[in-house]
């Protein structure tokens, strides 16, 4: 093996030119395919797809449309929102909407909608007329009220209890970015804003399409997050060249991964969209590894040579000794962690399958880049000059450590310190929730919150949940049992304070049982008779339409919905909500006919409970993976113990630090867990080699525990300072999502730090391991009690 | 004048003579004729109406239908009773056209054992929910439109005018749910074989399309046995089938009081 890289880096540097231009060639390949990537925010890819609720949810849409609700509410700055001017805007807002290529036409609906009906018994039959069009003729104030009071489905959907607040729900076929259609939307809606009224807008749509405006900003993060990595690298090797190679590999790392996945066919999502950031951080650590050793290896060698000639040639050996001892190193860490992020594409959630493919390339596509480009450009590049080198603050801090953990007083007063810290950080998981809400990515005082706030606390709420009911056969849903049921489940879900209003065909037939029973308050009920209930449809679809329903229910009768909105995006109490309704439900209704859950908010239980279970499995699946990568590469069980207890470590000191800083557990901040896999692994595995090297060549494990924190821990502390600083730049961002992973793998890297430069090093110290030592155990080396 | 300036005269007196013998009738004239086609004087038969979903899904509506055309040759009055499905059966409607602004209606609920009076009927609402409307039952007045004639065209191996009728006024899209239709009317017996239905934009709603028409009556009246209905926008189509078909000019006047829907039974 040693013999075939030795080779292989004399060739890289015989043909070092064809190595650049062949590189220059596909960078230029990879950056022209760039533009070809897909931005895919559809929440699909958030939604475990084999989940029972997303199924179900996915069945409605088919049927019924409703995945994208958009509320529009209508405020009315002083007074009554029920004037002819305010109700004209609400009209024109509809009519827009209504002309969207976009628009499900069928769930767009307000007051001034043909199908919202004035239902009401006469002396002779039923009507059902447009629930403005008597107060349109009259202008009687007092028509509207009693429209209004008589058909309280309305109520709390399309028009506030105070009356302050009138709505237009919409609902649009999204595929792909949500930004076309919000911004013909907010065209619609900006025309009618004016002194009198104040629009509110809320929904899944215009959150996600706030979504896409954030990561439109990534490119300015990412800018920054190179000039903080540039800054790093600059302090670590106080030379040009040393910050410019690893910014060089980390860049086009990025250009190669994103161009390669671009020619895939790869779509991009705002989880993926911030890979970028994490395959320049990665990079950058191999790129700083090499590159640290690279320097060890010419200052060693060319301190005394003043002939630039000499220089080169050492220059040139340099890069093939660093490359022949690093390098087996960087390809089994680089596999490790690329293996471990490619495991994620047996995830059933895409987004986390699209971020396991982009980070399991964008390692390949380093690793690649450290065997050819890098070499090459290193030996074409003039030989650094020798300088005289004072310690700085990293090295020395790494001395007092390396001195410290020299006695076993230093080291366990070290330990303890560590432990303590990490044990106070671990105890943070007390606090922590596992929640996912997409609105708490905005600040609290921020538009889409305040309009989610208002319109919640004025309407029915802006979540909502669905069941859907199938009778398997045409015209099942008239049968008085089935819509009995549906009005009971109703019934039940009141006894919910979360839940604001229901609406289903139950609700209809009521009111026209009512009507047609002299509005007797006592006949708000589903009759007992089938044919009577298949009668008043057929009665009302003669003064009324039938496509009042197409909401409602299918067009064959066969399947039904009932609408639940809810004033709280809580996933644990909707969780809650749609089990136990759905129990109740089933329990009501015949046989044959089936009941199941979906919507928005139950789809973010899915999404939630895929948090809690699948992640769980991926991550359990990705430490696997690094055990018995890590155990096959040191060819030692303990290896593999010394590679992945850490990371368990790291894991549970992260979702700590969640817990104590008030971050949830949710699917972006969850996958940052799987980063840490990736990136954490990777300190173990270097300071392991670096420790073993050493202590092949002294075979005095105190002095080799203490050159190898001194080289190859200076390179991990250089990179966790790259990868926290990287990140930080996130902080800057106001769409939450950011500043969480930023805070999450910020702390990360400090624990992974802590771990790799003092725990792990002290356990080595005490307990010898004989992938270290070998089978002679020394038990002198063990730190000594001063 | 020349023997040729005579000769010319003479050509252009011929041609003027011989162009009614040949030239369409105009558009106005083959709606008209396209409404008395379609009126027969009585006809007793029964119908049935098949939904069709996109996923090929049936439902099916059977009726029994008795018509009569008025004493002002203009309107009919139709009474309809369902025969199935079960949960509708021995429901009766009856609609009376040209009873004032609008047509008046009635149902009789068996399961109420009640006759209500309907308000109004809107002509563009789903005919018993399929995709024939209330408007389509019997052909829409003429004077709301303005008809223009687009050429000829051949459907079913029938030569047939094309005519174009939109609608003079908001009120009447708004009534019928269109704005403008496309009628392809038989040369020779004015039925209609094929109409397209068009929203204000232009978009295409519907398509209907008739078939095995069947002569009723001494007086050139028509019942086309087979029309389809499909909507463009869902795909979802109505068939509706006329059987046994009547020719029952002497149906009495009482079979369409609203009191005696109850007796229909």
């Amino acid at each position: 093996m040693q013999k075939i890289l030795c080779r292989y880096a004399a060739f890289l540097t015989q043909q070092r030119w064809y190595v650049l231009l062949l590189c220059i060639l596909m960078t230029g390949l990879f950056l022209t395919s760039i533009p070809k990537l897909i931005v895919d925010n559809n929440p699909d890819i958030w939604s475990p797809s084999e989940d029972s609720f997303v199924k179900a949810t996915k069945e409605m849409e088919s049927t019924f449309g409703g995945r994208h609700f958009t509320v529009i509410g209508i405020r009315a700055k002083n007074g009554t929102a029920l004037t002819s001017i305010i109700l004209e805007k609400v009209a024109r807002i509809e009519a827009g909407i209504i002309a969207m290529p976009t628009a499900v036409k069928t769930n767009v609906i307000s007051l001034t909608s043909n199908k919202v009906k004035d239902v009401y018994g006469n002396g002779e039959g039923l009507e059902a007329r447009q629930l403005l069009s008597r107060w349109r003729a009259t202008g009687n104030d007092v028509d509207l009220k009693i429209a209004l009071s008589r058909n309280p489905i309305y109520q709390d959907a399309l028009v506030s209890k105070d009356a302050t607040i009138l709505t237009v729900i919409a609902d649009f076929k999204i595929e792909g970015e949500y930004k076309p259609v919000y911004e013909k939307l907010m065209k619609i809606v900006d025309r009618e804003r004016d002194e009198k009224v104040e629009i509110l807008m809320a929904g899944e749509p215009i959150l996600s399409a706030r979504t896409e405006q954030a990561m439109e900003n990534l490119p300015k993060y990412f800018a920054m997050a190179f000039a903080i990595i540039a800054l790093v690298q600059l302090y670590g090797f106080r030379s040009v060249q040393g910050m410019l190679l690893p910014l060089l590999t980390a860049i086009l790392a990025v250009i190669w991964t994103m161009g390669a996945l671009a020619l895939a066919g790869v779509h991009v999502d705002p989880l993926s969209s911030t890979t970028p950031i994490l395959i320049m951080a990665v990079a950058t650590g191999h790129s700083l590894q090499i590159l640290k050793r690279y320097y060890e290896e010419y200052e060693h060698h060319a301190g005394a040579v003043t002939s630039s000639n000499d220089r080169r040639r050492i220059s040139t050996q340099a890069v093939i000794t660093s490359l022949n001892k690093i390098g087996p190193v960087t390809a089994t860490a680089g596999l490790i962690a690329a293996i471990s992020f490619f495991s994620l594409a047996f995830s059933d959630t895409a987004v986390i399958r699209q971020f396991g493919l982009f980070a399991g390339t964008g390692v390949l596509m380093i690793i690649a880049l450290e065997f050819t480009l890098i070499p090459a450009v290193r030996c074409i590049l003039p030989p650094p000059k020798i300088k005289e080198r004072k310690p700085d603050v990293i090295d020395r801090f790494l001395g007092q450590l390396a001195m410290a953990l020299r006695t076993r007083q230093g080291a366990l007063k070290l330990v303890s310190v560590s432990v303590v810290t990490l044990l106070l950080i671990i105890a943070g998981t007390i606090n922590l929730r596992v929640y996912n809400s997409f609105l708490e990515y905005y600040p609290k005082g921020s538009e889409i919150r305040r309009a989610v706030q208002t319109l919640n606390e004025n309407f029915g709420g802006a979540d909502s949940i669905s069941f859907l009911i199938d009778t398997g056969k045409v015209d099942g849903i008239k049968q008085a049992q089935v819509l009995k049921a549906m009005s009971d489940l109703q019934q039940h879900l009141q006894t919910y304070p979360e839940v604001g209003k229901s609406v289903s065909l139950a609700d209809v037939i009521k009111r026209i049982h009512q009507a047609m029973n002299e509005e007797r308050a006592a006949m708000n009920l589903v009759p007992e008779s089938s044919s009577l209930i298949a009668q008043y449809i057929l009665l009302y679809s003669m003064s009324g339409s039938t496509e009042d329903f197409a909401s409602m229910v299918d067009s064959g009768y066969k399947k039904s919905v009932v609408r639940v909105f809810l004033r709280s995006d809580d996933t644990a109490v909707a969780k809650r909500i749609c089990k136990e309704s759905l129990t109740y439900l089933q329990a009501r209704l015949p046989e044959g006919v089936t009941a199941r859950v979906g919507g928005g908010l139950a789809e973010s239980v899915a999404i939630n409970d895929s948090v809690v279970r699948a992640k769980q499995i991926n991550i359990l699946q990705m430490i696997v993976v690094v055990f018995a990568l890590s155990t096959l590469i040191f060819r030692s069980f303990t290896a593999g113990l010394f590679v992945a207890v850490p990371l368990l470590v790291i894991l549970v000191a992260n979702l700590g630090f969640m817990g104590w800083a008030g971050i949830s557990l949710d699917m972006g901040t969850a996958t940052v867990v799987a980063m840490v896999i990736g990136i954490g692994a990777d300190y173990e595995i270097y300071m392991l080699s670096r420790l073993k090297e050493e202590y092949d060549q002294s075979r005095d494990l105190p002095s080799a525990l203490a050159r190898s924190l001194t080289s190859s821990g200076k390179a991990v502390l250089l990179v966790a300072l790259s990868i926290a600083g990287g990140y930080a730049a996130l902080l800057t961002s106001d769409f939450g999502f950011y500043p969480r992973l930023a805070m999450t793998m910020m702390a990360t890297m400090v624990t992974s730090a802590i771990l790799s430069l003092v725990l792990l090093r002290v356990v080595i110290g005490l307990i010898q391991p004989q992938f270290i030592v070998g089978k002679r155990a020394i038990t002198a080396a063990a730190p000594q009690a001063e | 004048m020349s023997t040729y300036s005579i000769f010319a005269g003479l050509m252009a007196l011929a041609l003027t003579i011989s162009i009614p013998a040949y030239s369409a009738p105009s558009a106005v004239e083959i709606m008209e004729r396209s409404q008395t086609a379609l009126r027969p004087k009585g006809i007793t038969a029964d119908v049935s109406l098949t939904v069709i979903e996109p996923s090929n899904e049936r439902r099916v509506l059977k009726l029994g239908v008795w018509s009569k055309l008025q004493d002002n040759a203009q309107h009919s009055s139709i009474k309809t009773k369902f025969l199935a499905p079960a949960d509708l059966r021995d429901t009766v409607f009856l609609q009376i056209e040209g009873q004032g602004a609008s047509d008046a209606s009635w149902v009789f609920l068996p399961a109420l054992r009640k006759v209500r009076r309907l308000p109004s009927t809107e002509k563009r609402n789903a005919f018993f929910g399929t995709d024939f409307n209330y408007g389509d039952v019997l052909p829409p007045a003429v004077e709301p439109f303005k008809h223009g004639l687009l050429g000829e065209e051949t459907i079913d191996g029938a030569r047939c005018w094309m005519v174009e009728s939109t609608s003079l006024n908001r009120k009447t899209s708004d009534e019928l749910g269109y704005h403008r239709r496309v009628s392809w009317i038989d040369a020779s017996s004015y039925v209609d074989r094929k109409i397209e239905y068009f929203d204000e934009k232009g978009l295409k709603l519907r398509v209907q399309t008739a078939s095995a028409p069947i002569a009723v009556g001494t007086n050139g009246t028509w019942v086309m046995q087979r029309r389809e209905m499909v909507q463009q926008t869902t795909g979802r189509k109505t068939l509706l089938e006329y059987q046994r078909v009547q020719y029952t000019p002497d149906l009495s006047e009482q079979l369409f009081y609203a009191r005696s829907l109850q007796d229909a039974q």
